[in-house]
Protein backbone atom coordinates (compact mmCIF):
# COMPACT_ATOMS: atom_id res chain seq x y z
CA UNK A 1 0.00 0.00 0.00
CA UNK A 2 2.93 2.06 0.56
CA UNK A 3 4.11 2.04 -2.88
CA UNK A 4 0.98 2.86 -3.89
CA UNK A 5 0.70 6.15 -2.28
CA UNK A 6 4.67 7.07 -3.23
CA UNK A 7 4.87 9.93 -5.28
CA UNK A 8 6.35 9.14 -8.41
CA UNK A 9 8.76 12.34 -8.92
CA UNK A 10 8.98 13.36 -13.31
CA UNK A 11 11.69 15.31 -13.91
CA UNK A 12 13.03 16.52 -17.22
CA UNK A 13 16.27 16.44 -19.11
CA UNK A 14 17.25 19.79 -18.26
CA UNK A 15 16.29 19.75 -14.10
CA UNK A 16 18.50 16.55 -14.40
CA UNK A 17 22.04 16.87 -13.29
CA UNK A 18 23.67 16.31 -16.50
CA UNK A 19 26.88 15.13 -16.23
CA UNK A 20 28.08 14.26 -19.61
CA UNK A 21 27.54 15.35 -23.18
CA UNK A 22 27.38 12.36 -25.98
CA UNK A 23 29.18 14.52 -28.93
CA UNK A 24 28.68 11.92 -31.69
CA UNK A 25 28.14 7.94 -32.02
CA UNK A 26 30.00 6.57 -35.48
CA UNK A 27 31.32 3.28 -36.60
CA UNK A 28 34.58 2.81 -36.26
CA UNK A 29 37.11 2.68 -39.04
CA UNK A 30 39.67 0.51 -40.01
CA UNK A 31 43.37 1.82 -41.01
CA UNK A 32 43.12 -0.65 -44.15
CA UNK A 33 46.73 -1.38 -43.99
CA UNK A 34 46.61 -5.46 -43.77
CA UNK A 35 49.05 -6.90 -46.04
CA UNK A 36 47.26 -10.33 -47.79
CA UNK A 37 49.65 -13.27 -47.95
CA UNK A 38 48.34 -16.19 -50.65
CA UNK A 39 50.22 -19.01 -51.97
CA UNK A 40 51.73 -22.12 -51.25
CA UNK A 41 52.10 -23.66 -48.17
CA UNK A 42 55.40 -23.14 -48.22
CA UNK A 43 55.54 -19.71 -49.93
CA UNK A 44 52.55 -18.26 -47.41
CA UNK A 45 55.56 -19.83 -44.15
CA UNK A 46 58.34 -18.05 -45.57
CA UNK A 47 56.86 -14.81 -45.75
CA UNK A 48 54.86 -15.27 -41.95
CA UNK A 49 58.85 -16.35 -40.66
CA UNK A 50 60.59 -13.44 -42.28
CA UNK A 51 57.69 -11.38 -41.14
CA UNK A 52 58.21 -12.27 -37.56
CA UNK A 53 61.84 -12.12 -37.81
CA UNK A 54 62.40 -8.64 -39.14
CA UNK A 55 59.62 -6.66 -39.31
CA UNK A 56 57.82 -7.90 -35.92
CA UNK A 57 61.07 -9.12 -34.12
CA UNK A 58 59.50 -11.82 -32.52
CA UNK A 59 61.42 -14.78 -33.85
CA UNK B 1 47.50 19.98 -9.70
CA UNK B 2 45.26 19.31 -12.78
CA UNK B 3 45.40 15.95 -13.60
CA UNK B 4 45.27 13.03 -10.38
CA UNK B 5 46.47 9.44 -11.54
CA UNK B 6 45.25 7.17 -9.84
CA UNK B 7 47.96 4.40 -9.48
CA UNK B 8 47.47 0.43 -8.26
CA UNK B 9 49.35 -1.44 -6.98
CA UNK B 10 50.29 -5.15 -8.94
CA UNK B 11 52.52 -7.45 -6.73
CA UNK B 12 54.51 -4.24 -5.39
CA UNK B 13 54.83 -3.01 -9.36
CA UNK B 14 52.44 -0.36 -11.02
CA UNK B 15 49.99 -2.28 -12.47
CA UNK B 16 50.16 -2.05 -16.62
CA UNK B 17 46.63 -0.35 -17.18
CA UNK B 18 48.05 2.49 -14.60
CA UNK B 19 50.97 2.78 -16.87
CA UNK B 20 48.88 2.60 -20.04
CA UNK B 21 46.61 5.32 -18.12
CA UNK B 22 49.67 7.81 -17.18
CA UNK B 23 50.68 7.80 -21.09
CA UNK B 24 46.74 8.67 -22.07
CA UNK B 25 46.95 11.75 -18.95
CA UNK B 26 50.80 13.03 -20.72
CA UNK B 27 48.37 13.13 -24.22
CA UNK B 28 46.33 15.39 -22.10
CA UNK B 29 48.80 17.57 -20.35
CA UNK B 30 50.74 17.78 -23.58
CA UNK B 31 47.84 19.63 -25.43
CA UNK B 32 46.14 21.19 -23.37
CA UNK B 33 48.85 22.48 -20.95
CA UNK B 34 47.95 20.87 -17.58
CA UNK B 35 50.07 19.25 -14.62
CA UNK B 36 50.05 15.74 -13.45
CA UNK B 37 50.02 13.98 -10.19
CA UNK B 38 50.31 10.31 -9.55
CA UNK B 39 48.41 8.60 -6.49
CA UNK B 40 50.10 5.43 -4.90
CA UNK B 41 48.67 4.29 -1.68
CA UNK B 42 48.25 1.35 0.75
CA UNK B 43 50.48 0.50 4.05
CA UNK B 44 54.16 0.22 2.43
CA UNK B 45 54.22 2.60 -0.91
CA UNK B 46 57.80 3.11 -0.91
CA UNK B 47 58.62 1.26 -4.11
CA UNK B 48 55.65 1.76 -5.74
CA UNK B 49 56.44 5.77 -5.23
CA UNK B 50 59.72 5.15 -6.13
CA UNK B 51 58.68 3.63 -9.68
CA UNK B 52 56.09 6.49 -10.36
CA UNK B 53 58.81 9.11 -9.89
CA UNK B 54 60.80 7.93 -12.12
CA UNK B 55 57.80 8.55 -14.86
CA UNK B 56 56.97 12.07 -16.38
CA UNK B 57 54.47 13.75 -13.58
CA UNK B 58 54.98 16.82 -12.00
CA UNK B 59 54.90 15.24 -8.48
CA UNK B 60 53.40 11.83 -6.73
CA UNK B 61 51.86 11.57 -3.83
CA UNK B 62 52.08 9.19 -1.47
CA UNK B 63 49.33 7.97 1.10
CA UNK B 64 50.85 5.05 3.84
CA UNK B 65 47.71 3.91 6.04
CA UNK B 66 47.47 0.63 7.74
CA UNK B 67 44.15 0.43 6.61
CA UNK B 68 45.01 0.44 3.56
CA UNK B 69 47.32 -2.68 3.45
CA UNK B 70 44.63 -4.69 1.78
CA UNK B 71 42.11 -3.97 -0.50
CA UNK B 72 38.95 -3.06 0.40
CA UNK B 73 36.22 -0.92 -1.46
CA UNK B 74 34.74 1.82 1.40
CA UNK B 75 38.76 1.96 1.91
CA UNK B 76 40.31 3.14 -1.22
CA UNK B 77 37.01 4.64 -2.22
CA UNK B 78 37.90 7.17 1.07
CA UNK B 79 40.83 7.66 0.54
CA UNK B 80 40.64 8.72 -3.38
CA UNK B 81 38.10 11.09 -1.98
CA UNK B 82 40.05 12.46 0.61
CA UNK B 83 43.13 13.14 -1.82
CA UNK B 84 40.42 14.54 -4.27
CA UNK B 85 39.34 17.07 -1.93
CA UNK B 86 42.45 18.17 -0.60
CA UNK B 87 44.26 18.81 -4.44
CA UNK B 88 41.02 19.55 -6.25
CA UNK B 89 42.02 18.24 -9.81
CA UNK B 90 39.76 18.67 -12.91
CA UNK B 91 40.18 15.42 -14.06
CA UNK B 92 41.08 11.86 -12.16
CA UNK B 93 42.02 9.18 -14.02
CA UNK B 94 42.31 5.60 -13.62
CA UNK B 95 42.86 2.05 -15.40
CA UNK B 96 40.19 0.44 -15.37
CA UNK B 97 40.95 -2.58 -13.69
CA UNK B 98 38.13 -5.03 -11.61
CA UNK B 99 39.72 -2.96 -8.45
CA UNK B 100 38.66 0.11 -10.45
CA UNK B 101 35.11 -1.09 -11.36
CA UNK B 102 34.80 -2.05 -7.56
CA UNK B 103 35.72 1.07 -6.11
CA UNK B 104 35.76 3.95 -8.45
CA UNK B 105 31.85 4.20 -8.53
CA UNK B 106 31.85 4.62 -4.44
CA UNK B 107 33.92 7.74 -5.27
CA UNK B 108 31.73 8.88 -8.05
CA UNK B 109 28.31 9.04 -6.03
CA UNK B 110 30.79 10.26 -2.68
CA UNK B 111 31.65 13.13 -4.44
CA UNK B 112 28.53 13.30 -6.93
CA UNK B 113 30.87 13.78 -9.90
CA UNK B 114 30.61 12.40 -13.55
CA UNK B 115 32.57 9.15 -13.88
CA UNK B 116 32.75 8.25 -17.38
CA UNK B 117 34.21 4.69 -17.60
CA UNK B 118 36.68 2.73 -20.04
CA UNK B 119 37.58 5.23 -22.35
CA UNK B 120 39.90 3.97 -25.12
CA UNK B 121 41.61 7.09 -26.35
CA UNK B 122 41.29 10.85 -25.70
CA UNK B 123 41.02 13.84 -28.02
CA UNK B 124 41.16 17.74 -27.99
CA UNK B 125 38.44 19.81 -29.03
CA UNK B 126 38.81 23.43 -28.21
CA UNK B 127 40.30 23.03 -25.32
CA UNK B 128 38.38 20.30 -23.56
CA UNK B 129 39.43 16.56 -23.21
CA UNK B 130 37.24 14.50 -25.81
CA UNK B 131 36.93 10.67 -24.40
CA UNK B 132 36.16 7.92 -26.55
CA UNK B 133 34.80 4.75 -25.68
CA UNK B 134 32.65 1.77 -27.32
CA UNK B 135 29.32 0.92 -27.65
CA UNK B 136 27.68 -1.91 -27.94
CA UNK B 137 30.48 -4.48 -27.42
CA UNK B 138 32.54 -1.91 -29.73
CA UNK B 139 30.13 -1.84 -33.10
CA UNK B 140 30.34 1.64 -32.31
CA UNK B 141 32.27 4.86 -30.76
CA UNK B 142 31.26 7.41 -29.19
CA UNK B 143 33.01 10.73 -28.41
CA UNK B 144 31.99 12.15 -24.62
CA UNK B 145 32.64 15.11 -22.88
CA UNK B 146 32.29 16.14 -19.38
CA UNK B 147 29.93 18.46 -17.83
CA UNK B 148 29.61 20.97 -15.21
CA UNK B 149 32.52 21.67 -12.61
CA UNK B 150 35.07 18.95 -12.32
CA UNK B 151 36.63 17.06 -10.75
CA UNK B 152 35.72 14.29 -13.30
CA UNK B 153 36.50 10.94 -13.18
CA UNK B 154 37.73 8.75 -16.10
CA UNK B 155 38.81 5.26 -16.47
CA UNK B 156 40.88 4.21 -19.72
CA UNK B 157 40.57 0.68 -21.37
CA UNK B 158 43.28 -2.38 -20.94
CA UNK B 159 45.16 -1.20 -23.90
CA UNK B 160 43.94 1.58 -24.70
CA UNK B 161 47.52 3.14 -24.41
CA UNK B 162 50.73 1.17 -24.81
CA UNK B 163 52.78 1.40 -20.99
CA UNK B 164 56.02 1.64 -23.57
CA UNK B 165 55.16 5.29 -24.46
CA UNK B 166 55.14 6.37 -21.08
CA UNK B 167 57.22 9.52 -20.99
CA UNK B 168 59.90 9.06 -18.05
CA UNK B 169 60.93 11.71 -15.74
CA UNK B 170 62.08 12.28 -12.41
CA UNK B 171 59.00 13.77 -9.88
CA UNK B 172 59.24 14.70 -6.66
CA UNK B 173 57.29 12.47 -3.94
CA UNK B 174 55.11 14.25 -0.95
CA UNK B 175 53.51 12.62 1.25
CA UNK B 176 49.86 13.06 2.13
CA UNK B 177 47.33 12.29 4.74
CA UNK B 178 44.03 10.51 4.97
CA UNK B 179 42.14 9.87 8.04
CA UNK B 180 40.66 6.23 7.96
CA UNK B 181 39.03 4.69 10.58
CA UNK B 182 38.53 1.20 11.10
CA UNK B 183 34.35 1.91 11.30
CA UNK B 184 34.72 2.77 7.47
CA UNK B 185 35.46 -0.42 6.45
CA UNK B 186 33.06 -2.87 6.20
CA UNK B 187 34.34 -5.61 4.13
CA UNK B 188 37.60 -7.38 3.96
CA UNK B 189 39.57 -9.01 1.35
CA UNK B 190 41.39 -12.27 1.41
CA UNK B 191 44.70 -12.65 -0.21
CA UNK B 192 44.20 -12.63 -4.18
CA UNK B 193 44.43 -16.07 -5.99
CA UNK B 194 45.12 -17.27 -9.47
CA UNK B 195 41.78 -19.24 -10.82
CA UNK B 196 43.41 -22.36 -11.30
CA UNK B 197 47.14 -23.74 -10.07
CA UNK B 198 49.55 -23.46 -12.70
CA UNK B 199 47.46 -21.21 -14.47
CA UNK B 200 47.96 -19.13 -17.43
CA UNK B 201 48.69 -15.61 -17.64
CA UNK B 202 47.51 -14.27 -20.92
CA UNK B 203 47.69 -10.41 -19.79
CA UNK B 204 51.50 -10.61 -19.53
CA UNK B 205 51.89 -12.87 -22.75
CA UNK B 206 54.21 -10.88 -25.48
CA UNK B 207 52.94 -13.85 -28.03
CA UNK B 208 49.48 -15.18 -28.24
CA UNK B 209 48.28 -18.12 -30.16
CA UNK B 210 44.76 -18.15 -30.35
CA UNK B 211 42.21 -20.66 -32.04
CA UNK B 212 38.96 -20.61 -32.97
CA UNK B 213 36.18 -23.27 -34.56
CA UNK B 214 38.13 -22.93 -37.69
CA UNK B 215 40.87 -24.98 -36.76
CA UNK B 216 38.49 -27.84 -37.41
CA UNK B 217 38.53 -30.26 -34.51
CA UNK B 218 40.40 -30.95 -30.89
CA UNK B 219 42.69 -33.23 -32.60
CA UNK B 220 44.35 -30.08 -34.05
CA UNK B 221 44.60 -28.19 -30.68
CA UNK B 222 47.99 -30.04 -29.77
CA UNK B 223 49.67 -28.48 -32.91
CA UNK B 224 48.69 -24.76 -31.97
CA UNK B 225 49.89 -25.45 -28.41
CA UNK B 226 53.40 -26.78 -30.01
CA UNK B 227 53.64 -23.39 -32.15
CA UNK B 228 52.91 -21.23 -28.83
CA UNK B 229 55.83 -23.24 -27.11
CA UNK B 230 58.35 -22.94 -30.68
CA UNK B 231 56.84 -18.92 -30.29
CA UNK B 232 57.41 -18.52 -27.15
CA UNK B 233 54.08 -17.76 -26.25
CA UNK B 234 50.81 -18.88 -24.95
CA UNK B 235 47.67 -20.65 -26.48
CA UNK B 236 44.53 -18.59 -25.90
CA UNK B 237 41.60 -19.18 -27.74
CA UNK B 238 37.93 -17.72 -28.65
CA UNK B 239 34.73 -18.39 -26.63
CA UNK B 240 33.46 -21.54 -29.11
CA UNK B 241 36.52 -23.77 -28.94
CA UNK B 242 36.21 -23.01 -24.71
CA UNK B 243 32.66 -23.94 -24.98
CA UNK B 244 33.17 -27.11 -27.37
CA UNK B 245 35.25 -28.19 -24.12
CA UNK B 246 38.51 -27.72 -26.43
CA UNK B 247 40.45 -25.48 -23.90
CA UNK B 248 39.79 -24.47 -19.98
CA UNK B 249 37.98 -21.22 -19.73
CA UNK B 250 41.04 -19.88 -18.46
CA UNK B 251 42.23 -19.49 -22.32
CA UNK B 252 39.72 -17.53 -23.50
CA UNK B 253 40.17 -14.42 -24.82
CA UNK B 254 37.17 -11.51 -25.39
CA UNK B 255 34.40 -9.84 -23.52
CA UNK B 256 33.47 -13.18 -21.29
CA UNK B 257 37.06 -13.71 -21.23
CA UNK B 258 40.37 -12.06 -20.45
CA UNK B 259 41.77 -8.32 -22.42
CA UNK B 260 45.35 -8.94 -24.34
CA UNK B 261 47.75 -6.35 -25.53
CA UNK B 262 50.35 -9.02 -26.63
CA UNK B 263 53.21 -7.85 -29.08
CA UNK B 264 52.01 -10.27 -31.60
CA UNK B 265 48.42 -12.09 -31.49
CA UNK B 266 48.43 -14.69 -33.95
CA UNK B 267 44.53 -16.16 -34.60
CA UNK B 268 44.14 -19.27 -36.16
CA UNK B 269 40.50 -20.24 -37.68
CA UNK B 270 38.76 -17.44 -35.71
CA UNK B 271 36.26 -15.42 -37.55
CA UNK B 272 36.64 -12.32 -35.28
CA UNK B 273 33.32 -11.65 -33.78
CA UNK B 274 32.88 -8.00 -32.38
CA UNK B 275 32.62 -10.06 -28.46
CA UNK B 276 36.43 -11.90 -29.33
CA UNK B 277 37.73 -8.36 -31.11
CA UNK B 278 37.16 -6.51 -27.95
CA UNK B 279 39.57 -9.02 -25.92
CA UNK B 280 42.63 -8.28 -28.25
CA UNK B 281 42.22 -5.60 -30.24
CA UNK B 282 45.22 -3.82 -28.25
CA UNK B 283 47.39 -6.13 -30.02
CA UNK B 284 50.24 -4.47 -31.31
CA UNK B 285 50.53 -6.98 -34.68
CA UNK B 286 47.59 -9.02 -35.47
CA UNK B 287 47.77 -12.28 -37.68
CA UNK B 288 45.07 -13.36 -39.06
CA UNK B 289 44.70 -17.08 -40.68
CA UNK B 290 41.39 -17.61 -42.16
CA UNK B 291 39.27 -18.43 -45.26
CA UNK B 292 37.53 -15.90 -44.88
CA UNK B 293 39.49 -12.43 -46.24
CA UNK B 294 36.51 -10.32 -44.48
CA UNK B 295 37.67 -9.48 -41.13
CA UNK B 296 36.23 -7.28 -38.52
CA UNK B 297 39.91 -6.66 -36.83
CA UNK B 298 40.78 -2.49 -37.44
CA UNK B 299 44.51 -2.60 -37.11
CA UNK B 300 45.19 -6.63 -38.55
CA UNK B 301 48.72 -6.33 -39.99
CA UNK B 302 48.98 -9.18 -41.82
CA UNK B 303 45.88 -11.52 -43.08
CA UNK B 304 46.55 -15.53 -44.34
CA UNK B 305 43.93 -16.48 -46.49
CA UNK B 306 44.35 -20.27 -46.22
CA UNK B 307 41.54 -23.07 -46.46
CA UNK B 308 42.21 -24.83 -43.23
CA UNK B 309 42.22 -28.45 -42.64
Amino acid sequence: MGAKKKEIKVVTPSEANQSQSVEKVYVPQSDKQTVMIEGSVEQIVGKLVETFRNEIKVL
Amino acid sequence: MDILIVLEDSNGKIHRMGLESIVGAQKMAGELGLSIGALVMGANVDLLAEEASGLNVGEVLKVENELLSTYSADGYAEAVKQVIEQENPTYVIFGHTYQVRDYAPKVSAKLMKPFIVDNVSVTTNGGNSVFTKLMFNGKLFSDVTPTGDGPYLISFQSAAFSSEKADVGSAPVRDCTVNLDVSMIRTESEKPFQEEAGGIDLTSADIIVSVGRGIGKEGNIPLAKELAQALGGELASSRPVVDAGWLPAAHQIGSSGQSVSPKMYLALGISGAIQHVVGMKGSKNIVAINKDQKHPYLKLRIMVWWEMC
